[in-house]
């Protein structure tokens, strides 16, 4: 299921004088099953992009092909990118308001054909795949008999989480959904982004995040003051330091150890990006013992 | 820099102490205290337990940042400071007041201000100025000494000149800055930061620590709740939180190279500390557990 976006504009209070034009002309195309990341400085437009995306904004011009069909078309029955598209708004834990847990996951599930039990199932899994552990009693975690305004911040934004997984989506869209999180469940939540990848889900990713980025997108566009500045893989967009800083996004700490510890010759590749990748090649630069012979 | 140390210390001595005859001078030492705190959260017939057995000290200009995983009870924490919730099991003074006294409950959040997270939620009114004025007239301050009150607390944080702007036209880090800017003009003695930059992208959240550290500088009480470890690197102190209590507090150096320790309480150490122990699991030994990037690079160009 690829996405298209052809020629792209989007204005915002238009023939009044707080006209912004929010997006210029974007093109870019997004396989089935990649994981493409989004940054850009605050303002650049990114959480435009995904309501245009996700049919919330009609755009003032251009078109968005999913599967080949445009999402603004006339024909074209919305009902089928509600059901294809999941999108985890920035601050979804605002968007809670039943009176559990597991009917707000559920909530989602209302609107397709499913059996009872399977809808459990669903709820089950959505929570599970957030972390919350299934209780032997219940068959549920414990968390799901809470009332959702009970829970603390990041509890919120993995039960919202949950609700949008719990509906399968096969596109997901992400806004900032590392903030506010800690760091066992930012690393959590990107294996669990990493997982549905895996299983073929389309993911798109808005993130200020460089050091998550880089880990895991297959390809990361760059938005500056609604254009698409740069696309490419994590390695292209980092590779050249001055060129990142140009685009106004800021490298992650991975990518910054190994650009001064390569410019004090202590690795010998150039431009790594990935911790893994970062830990073998310090560790093979000492055990060869180049360290410290080219300086 | 955001503004001169120099206004931000006139701003700060032209402040007029209220009376309070009632106070003891131990009470007045401390900026904080807590003693055997106990919170709970109650949904219908479920309690739960948020907040165990916490006590604590905060020294008047102190930093501290509190560090825990999502739900282990920061937030409770440091809005029971300022009388959000209500305190019911144990003692707390906040700059010598009592949170459980009605009477002393108005002085005592002008005293401790707090910001939050979510930049878009801290809004009541459509200009800046009108906004950082709202805590002022709430609390009766002379109409004449607002506009110059207003002012002040605005260069403070780097704004002056968008008096007349609409919040909502701001970026997340201005915004921020204007809600910081609420609370200078409060003048207050203890700020909270309750994930004040979570929000942000680097350069707002850049802004905001700057505007941070500025006010700890004049020698404010700063406490900050944060998951960015680099964040906690410049406080005095760190508060490492735990399933609702309070399981270590210790220099950033103590708390953060400690792996162990961390992963007890669901944080994953700095970049650097994590690289430490994964090379010394595989068998290569720095002569010691660097903190920041720098001193990790240091160190890896130690070696021989």
């Amino acid at each position: 299921m690829p996405i298209e976006v052809r020629n792209l504009s989007c204005r915002y209070g238009e023939k009044t004088p707080l006209e912004v034009q929010a997006l210029s002309d974007i093109s870019f195309r997004v396989e089935e099953g990649e994981f493409v990341g989004i940054m850009g400085h605050t303002g650049c437009g990114k959480s435009t992009l995904i309501q245009l995306m996700a049919g919330l904004l009609a755009p003032g011009e251009g078109q968005i092909l999913i599967d080949g069909e445009d999402i603004n078309g006339p024909g074209y029955d919305r009902e089928t990118l509600r059901g294809t598209l999941g999108i985890v708004f920035q601050y979804p834990e605002s968007q809670l308001f039943e009176t559990t847990v597991e009917k707000d996951v559920a909530f989602a599930l209302k609107h397709l054909s499913l059996s009872k039990a399977e809808k459990a199932e669903r709820v089950r899994w959505a929570l599970e795949a957030v972390g919350f552990r299934s209780e032997s009693m219940t068959g549920l975690p414990e968390i799901a008999g809470k009332s959702p305004l009970a829970l603390s911040g990041g509890e919120k934004r993995r039960v919202a989480i949950a609700g949008v997984l719990a509906a399968r989506p096969r596109i997901l869209i992400f806004d900032e959904p590392l903030a506010g999180l800690d760091p066992s469940g930012r690393q959590g939540f990107l294996e669990l982004t990493a997982r549905l990848h895996r299983q073929g889900t389309t993911i798109l990713m808005v993130s200020h995040d460089g050091d998550a980025l880089c880990g895991y997108a297959d390809r990361i566009l760059v938005l500056d003051r609604g254009r698409l500045s740069a696309e490419g893989t994590p390695e292209e967009i980092f590779g050249d330091l001055g060129r990142t800083e140009a685009l106004h996004i800021g490298a992650g700490e991975v990518r910054r150890i190994a650009q001064a510890l390569y410019e004090k010759g202590r690795l010998e590749k150039p431009g790594i990006t990935k911790y893994k990748i970062l830990l073998e090649e310090i560790k093979k630069t000492i055990k060869t013992g180049k360290a410290g012979e080219g300086s | 820099m955001i503004c001169q140390k120099t206004e931000a210390a006139v701003f700060f001595s032209a402040v007029k102490r209220f009376d309070l005859p009632c106070l003891k001078e131990e009470d007045i030492m401390q900026a904080v205290t807590g003693k055997q705190i106990s919170f709970a959260y109650e949904d219908g017939y479920v309690v739960n337990p948020v907040l165990e057995d916490i006590s604590f000290a905060i020294e008047k200009g102190e930093f501290i940042a509190v560090l825990g995983a999502n739900g282990c009870g920061k937030s409770t924490l440091v809005r029971l400071l300022n009388g959000l919730l209500p305190l019911e099991k144990g003692q707390l003074k906040v700059w010598g007041l009592d949170p459980r006294q009605e009477s002393q409950l108005r002085e005592l959040r002008r005293l401790c201000g707090m910001v939050f997270q979510n930049p878009d939620n801290q809004f009541v009114s459509a200009i800046v100025e009108e906004d950082v004025a709202f805590g002022l007239r709430n609390y009766d301050t002379p109409e004449e000494e607002i506009p110059e009150r207003v002012r002040r607390a605005l260069s403070l944080v780097g704004m002056q000149g968008y008096e007349r702007h609409s919040p909502h036209m701001l970026s997340g880090g201005q915004k921020q800055r204007v809600a910081v800017a609420g609370v200078l003009a409060m003048e207050p003695e203890i700020l909270i930061f309750d994930e004040a930059t979570s929000m942000l992208d680097p350069q707002g959240r850049r802004e905001v620590l700057a505007c941070l550290k500025q006010i700890h500088g004049m020698g404010k009480t700063v406490l900050m709740i944060t998951h960015y470890v680099e964040e906690a690197l410049g406080a005095d102190r760190i508060f490492l939180m735990q399933g609702g209590k309070l399981c270590k507090s210790g220099s950033p150096r103590e708390i953060l190279t400690d792996r162990d320790l961390l992963a007890q309480a669901g944080l994953i150490p700095p970049l650097a500390v994590r690289l430490y122990h994964d090379l010394r699991d595989s068998g290569i030994l720095l002569d010691r557990c660097p903190l920041t990037s720098e001193e990790l690079v240091e160190e890896l160009c130690r070696l021989k």
